[in-house]
């Protein structure tokens, strides 16, 4: 388990926090620095540091996953968090790279797309045009 | 101090990132970039004797590669639907979302932004149809997040939707 979380520290930059029903800091650990959370003291409100951390988001028996959550230029992690006996435990993996992949697949699907839409319309105006044309008569000034 | 979250929902590149941008930074952009995964931004607004501390969730829009990912709509207290008003079927999936978030976070506040209302010219949505919406109870409102038309009053028309639904 150990080696499995120093791996996950290491090369993930795993960080976990764990905090009271008020969503204070009670303890934490992993590589907080890496998502600015260095400073974060016990008995404080990490609502102001991380913003999907509210009032109600987390409760009982039921687990929280966001896949992509943007926390800084170029800093994407995966946020998963539950209800323990110690505390509400939020866990924090770095996922920047793969957001990063995803981002440029999905920018370039996405313009495809858009000129795709862009050319369809574009057919349909020379079309308009090309009837206006043809029920002109010869000397009709458009 | 009251803190309220919401979320933006919609097809990808109708405007809901510049939508944001606009309200919170007074910024547009005409260049593209598409979101991934979600976006928070936070922006205090004053509501008559309360401050509402907005916290907007900037969702990645729904495409081919991505439906929209309830999770992120966990803790709502109220939605924008955003369309984009020169691409009609974005408003066809706009209403089909409204049904999933429905679904998943039961009656909340939410508004409808036709968004792009400074193309005109380009405009393709059916203003009868937007009244027949208007007539169910939906609250519609046409935006511009390059001008800035209407979307601080989108924002503050919300706001007052859920402070009123918290009482
Ligand atoms: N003309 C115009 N363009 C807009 C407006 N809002 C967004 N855009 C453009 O539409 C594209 C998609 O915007 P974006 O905010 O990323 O959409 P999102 O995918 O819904 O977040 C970008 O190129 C924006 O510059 C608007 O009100 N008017
Ligand atoms: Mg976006």
């Amino acid at each position: 388990m150990n080696i499995l979380l120093s791996h996950l520290v290491n090369r993930r930059r795993l960080a976990y926090l764990f905090l009271d029903k008020d969503n204070n800091l009670i303890s934490s650990g992993g590589d907080l620095t890496y998502y600015g959370l260095g400073t974060l003291g016990t008995g404080e409100s990490v609502e102001d540091r991380l913003a999907f951390v509210q009032d109600g988001m987390f409760r009982e028996n039921e687990t929280v996953f966001f896949e992509y959550v943007s926390l800084g230029d170029n800093l994407y992690a995966n946020v998963l968090s539950s209800v323990t006996p110690n505390g509400i435990c939020v866990i924090l993996l770095d996922v920047t790279n793969q957001a990063r992949r995803i981002q440029s697949m999905q920018q370039s699907g996405n313009e495809l797309f858009l000129c795709r839409e862009q050319l369809i319309e574009t057919k349909k105006l020379l079309q308009q045009a090309l009837l206006t044309i043809r029920d002109s008569k010869p000397d009709d000034k458009i | 101090m009251i803190k309220k979250k919401i979320c933006m929902v919609g097809v990808f590149a109708v405007g809901k990132t510049s939508l944001v941008q606009r309200f919170v930074k007074s910024l547009f952009s005409d260049k593209y970039l598409t979101t991934v995964g979600v976006k928070i931004d936070k922006k205090s607004l004053r509501i008559g004797e309360e401050v509402v501390d907005l916290m907007l969730w900037d969702l990645q829009g729904e495409d081919e590669f991505q439906s929209l990912q309830v999770s992120y709509l966990r803790g709502s207290s109220g939605y924008f639907l955003v369309a984009d008003g020169t691409r009609e079927w974005t408003l066809d999936r706009a209403m089909t979302l409204q049904q999933k978030v429905q679904q998943t976070v039961g009656d909340l506040p939410f508004m409808l932004l036709i968004n792009k209302a400074d193309l005109s010219e380009s405009w393709e949505i059916d203003e009868k149809r937007l009244s027949e919406l208007v007539e169910t109870g939906w609250s519609i409102m046409r935006t511009s997040a390059r001008t800035g038309q209407g979307v601080e009053e989108a924002f503050n028309a919300l706001a007052i939707k859920m402070l009123e639904a918290q009482k």
